[in-house]
């Protein structure tokens, strides 16, 4: 046994992921102190304690079961998800809950692991077609099937982390880049005509001088640059003709939500006044007069980081993200140390969904992104985020206890 | 440069590359929120939080086809409570203060709250100067209550038009649920009419300001000076077809009777004027409505709030016709040489279809049958075109079916065909005995006032249907700049030579011996026109007059109901005949272009 925590148990990764634990349980403890929703702090302590011994079953569990049963994990979630859409209880307008015996949970969340490990049991079992339009198109469709259930629901936030998902490990498998910017071209355009007419013009003038940039074979890139700009084209028509004004004015929330004070934008100014005020050193624990006086709303959940922000400062802030990024090496570490293909891939799918929450929940704090409700890992309370975060986590463990084997 | 191999070194080496990107663009934004500009935030948090107080756009104003004003806006006080700020037991003194209900201050907070305890809810619209700097002083001792000003219409035409404008209403609780986002409690919302159907043209878009708050919930003044207020927009204005002198007439002429008028541009589709009586005054729902005022309006028998020019769907009696005549003679069925003898009723299996001259009007051909509305001439007629090509005419001229005006609620009307007899009768259920009410614009067929509007003003222009439409141009405030509305228009395919044979049938009614229409005749100008008296089981016989003029260019084509005071000749036609006068020796007879003059077309509805 002792040997076995010399050799094989990954204690980095381990005490970073737990680190980043307790700072959710002081936080969650800071926002939930006067709020009437006292008991979320005992819960959250429950949660962590379930999945830390989650990560570890995970951890010592054989080397090859979660490869063998990565396609049958995918259909069970993806069963869930639908069964979700049939049955699902509607909390704030989404359909995403299921209660079982009192125990509710979100498959969506569970859904993105079982995505991962799919995906990338696919790509790594078909390396002699690799990379041909068939293979990028089976892909598409795992990621495509729980992005549309998800969008169903209707939960926006959650269906683009699947994005993170696939983009990162098609580059991972060896995708060439030329075409990972032409899968992420459109998207990138669609935002951008949202954003204004000038920023789509250079953006696909952008993806055009990209495209030449990255291909050695001409005629390819001219006709992704001119279908960039047919696309482009149709955007403008599809925004400026087919959306009524209203629809318009919605994107640009999305987008933008200082534009609706009263909605989005009210929450967003808030946690940014809580933020700001924390400075170098923060207002100390529980002494955030924003947090705690409830200025903010869901400050235990989508708004955690603002309890952070306040009470422990620019120091406090800075050594959480340090601490993220210390988790995001280990783990593209381990996707370089293991000798399966199989397990470089989900370790480069973990780390990339993580970064993703992690960059969008903080970044809609501080109005860097678009406020999708999704929640920072391992801080935000909520039972089946911190479950699947640490599910990952003990997924990693496991694949450096077997690092060296095939 | 890259090696397409999977997890390779320039992939890992990117890989980590992002993650370091995506953390210090993360890192940065909070070095400058929580180092660089510290000292800004701190200020706002330390005692000092913000509330949103909404800023109520200018609503658009709303002119007549001479650029008067109709409807604009005047100064209103309003006030507001924050819930989370405001403490239950001031409810009382303050309803006492604002002169209201406290139940209407506790189901008005009740909602608010719904939406964000941290929100202003209005619980006082419409509070005049006077009355508001008098309690001014004493609204500052209050926590958590807020005032400000906020337009509220005012009706300055000469003309009530109470039905082509609308009105505007603090919005429903209803209404909140299904419209979305936009609205929040307290919001003036255009409920009927124009303020209705053009309301996100005529609303503008909300602005907001931002005050700061102590955290005892007192009023500290504009938060951050105002650095981050959204400035209102207000809304566009709305140029209209009608004569606000002719609409004025229009309504006082039907005022104290049941009925509608509605009058058209013959050239353009434009409404020149459209009353509906009895009436309201709109001015009653701008500011605060009390609930008995609009009691009163709602449980009226008459139901003075419902549009009879675009909603009442009554049999057109004679008026329609037109109809047959235009069927018979563009199908060459019979021409102006084919001739009945009316002997004062019409034998159809057991049962007698009477004239209205019970003498009956002896030989009479198509021009005369119109000129003196005789109905055995029709029974015949219908009997030779036939049913279907009764509905087909009446549909070609509109009938059965929603003109498209520019307001929300338009009545279709009931145009007849043999599969809609089949239908509701069931299959051989009926007999021909029907069509013979038809022919005459009797039994099943209904039309609204604005339909039969538009039929008379196809007529007169020798077949153009226009989309009848209210609004010409929409000034936009925003751009500065003058949109043209854009309708729809198309010719019915009836021959210039069966127009010429109707619309001189339709000038004998009116100035021919023996026409029905007399009443109508006016010195110096060439009218035309048709009578109609409608059989009405609830009463007397609705009245029904259509009519344009001059004969030659018509500048008026219009319809005139009046409901249940007998015959259409008497009751109608002396309306139709003081508007026609009004409006053709009117002193301004060209329309004004705006001043500011058009550029573009309007897509805006």
């Amino acid at each position: 046994m002792f040997d076995f925590f010399k050799e094989s148990f990954d204690y980095k990764t381990f005490f970073l992921a737990l680190t980043l634990a307790v700072i959710g349980i002081l936080a969650v403890n800071s926002a939930t102190m006067d709020s009437g929703m006292r008991e979320f702090f005992g819960r959250d302590i429950l949660w962590q304690c379930t999945g830390i011994v989650l990560a570890l079953t995970i951890m010592f569990s054989s080397n090859r079961l979660l490869q063998n049963t990565a396609y049958l994990f995918y259909a069970l979630t993806i069963l869930l998800l639908m069964f979700v859409l049939i049955a699902g209880k509607r909390v704030a307008s989404h359909t995403s809950w299921l209660g079982f015996l009192g125990i509710g949970g979100q498959p969506s969340e569970l859904a993105k692991v079982a995505t991962i490990v799919a995906l990338s049991k696919f790509l790594a079992e078909n390396e002699d077609v690799s990379m041909e339009w068939r293979t990028i198109g089976i892909s598409i469709g795992i990621v495509g099937l729980p992005m549309i259930l998800t969008l169903l629901q209707p939960d926006l936030g959650t269906t683009i982390v699947y994005l993170a998902i696939l983009f990162p490990i098609l580059f991972w498998a060896g995708l060439q880049p030329v075409i990972i910017v032409a899968l992420i071209a459109p998207l990138v355009i669609v935002i951008a005509e949202f954003t204004g007419t000038a920023v789509l013009v250079f953006t696909v003038v952008a993806f055009g001088v990209l495209f030449f940039v990255l291909s050695r074979r001409r005629l390819f890139a001219v006709t992704l640059s001119f279908v960039a700009v047919a696309f482009g084209l149709f955007m403008e028509y599809f925004y400026r003709k087919l959306l009524q004004p209203h629809q318009q004015k919605r994107i640009q929330i999305f987008l933008n939500p200082s534009l609706d004070p009263q909605g989005a934008g009210y929450n967003a100014l808030q946690a940014r006044v809580a933020i700001g005020s924390g400075g170098l050193f923060g207002k100390g624990y529980l002494q955030g007069f924003q947090t705690q006086l409830s200025f903010v709303p869901a400050r235990w959940t989508d708004f955690i980081f603002t309890v952070i922000g306040e009470e422990f400062g620019f120091l406090g802030s800075a050594f959480t993200l340090l601490t993220f990024g210390a988790l995001f090496f280990r783990a593209i570490r381990i996707a370089e140390l293991v000798k399966t293909k199989f397990a470089s891939l989900v370790s480069i799918g973990i780390t990339s969904v993580l970064l993703f929450h992690v960059f969008i929940n903080i970044g809609m704090n501080i109005n860097l992104a678009p406020i999708i409700g999704i929640p920072l890992p391992f801080i935000s309370y909520g039972g089946s985020s911190i479950i699947s975060d640490w599910m990952m986590v003990g997924i990693l463990l496991n694949f450096y206890a077997h690092r060296k084997e095939h | 440069m890259f090696d397409s191999d999977f997890g390779s070194r320039a992939r890992s080496f990117m890989v980590r590359g992002v993650v370091v990107l995506a953390l210090l663009a993360v890192i940065i934004k909070l070095g400058d929120m929580q180092i660089v500009n510290q000292m800004v935030y701190g200020k706002r948090s330390e005692d000092i939080v913000t509330r949103i107080m909404v800023q109520e756009p200018m609503r658009g104003k709303i002119f007549d086809r001479y650029g008067n004003v109709m409807v604009e806006n005047d100064p209103a006080y309003s006030v507001s409570v924050v819930p989370s700020d405001f403490r239950s037991d001031e409810i009382a003194p303050l309803a006492a203060l604002l002169k209201i209900d406290t139940t209407d201050i506790i189901r008005r907070i009740r909602i608010g709250e719904r939406i964000s305890p941290y929100f202003p809810v209005l619980v006082r619209p419409d509070i005049s100067f006077r009355t508001f700097s008098s309690i001014e002083e004493h609204l500052n001792s209050f926590r958590g209550v807020y005032f400000d000003v906020e337009p509220k219409r005012v009706y300055v035409g000469k003309a009530n038009a109470a039905h082509i404008l609308g009105f505007t209403k603090e919005i429903s609780e209803k209404q909140l649920e299904t419209l979305g986002d936009y609205y929040k409690p307290g919001d003036i919302i255009g409920y009927t009419g124009l303020e209705a159907s053009y309301e996100t043209i005529l609303r503008g878009e909300k602005g907001y300001r931002y005050l700061a708050v102590n955290a005892r919930g007192q009023l500290m003044g504009e938060y951050d000076n105002g650095k981050d207020d959204v400035p209102s927009q207000e809304g566009s204005d709305l140029y209209l077809t009608v004569d606000d002198g002719l609409q004025a007439l229009a309504d006082s002429l039907l005022n104290g009777k049941r009925g509608a008028v509605v009058a058209l541009d013959p050239n353009t589709g434009g409404v020149l004027a459209m009353a509906s009586a009895p009436t309201f005054n709109p001015s009653v729902f701008s500011g605060y409505t009390t609930r008995s005022e609009w009691d009163s309006l709602v449980n009226n028998p008459d139901r003075p709030l419902f549009n009879r020019a675009t909603m009442a769907a009554l049999p057109a009696g004679s008026t329609f016709k037109m109809v047959l005549a235009s069927a018979a003679l563009q199908d060459s069925v019979i021409n102006d040489n084919y001739t009945v003898d009316c002997t004062g009723g019409f034998l159809y299996g057991n049962r007698i279809f009477h004239c209205d001259l019970p003498q009956g009007h002896g030989i009479v051909n198509i021009i005369r049958a119109i000129q003196v509305s005789c109905n055995v001439f029709f029974y015949h007629l219908m009997l030779k075109v036939g049913f279907k090509r009764w509905t087909q005419f009446g549909r070609m001229y509109g009938f059965g079916q929603k003109t498209g005006i520019d307001l929300d609620h338009e009545n279709p009307g009931i145009l007849p065909s043999e599969e809609y007899f089949n239908q509701i009768f069931g299959k051989d259920k009926w007999t021909k005995g029907y069509l013979l009410s038809l022919a005459i614009g009797q039994g099943e067929v209904s039309v609204t006032p604005l339909q039969l509007a538009c039929y008379v003003m196809s007529i007169a222009n020798f077949g153009k249907y226009y989309q009848p439409h209210l609004v010409r141009y929409i000034y936009d405030r925003q751009t500065g700049k003058m949109y043209n509305t854009q309708y729809s228009e198309r010719t019915i395919p009836i021959r210039k030579e069966v127009f010429d044979q109707i619309r001189h049938a339709m000038y004998l009614v009116v100035n021919g011996p023996g026409g029905t229409g007399f009443p109508a005749r006016i010195p110096g100008i060439e009218v035309a026109g048709k009578t109609g008296t409608a059989q009405n089981p609830r009463g007397k016989d609705d009245a029904w007059f259509v009519a344009f003029a001059p004969f030659n260019h018509p500048r008026i084509a219009l319809a005139v109901l009046v409901e249940n005071s007998g015959y259409g000749a008497m009751h109608a036609a002396p309306i139709a005949k003081k508007l026609i006068e009004y409006y053709l020796n009117e002193d301004n007879p060209v329309p004004q272009e705006p001043s500011k003059g058009i550029v573009a077309d309007a897509a805006l509805r």
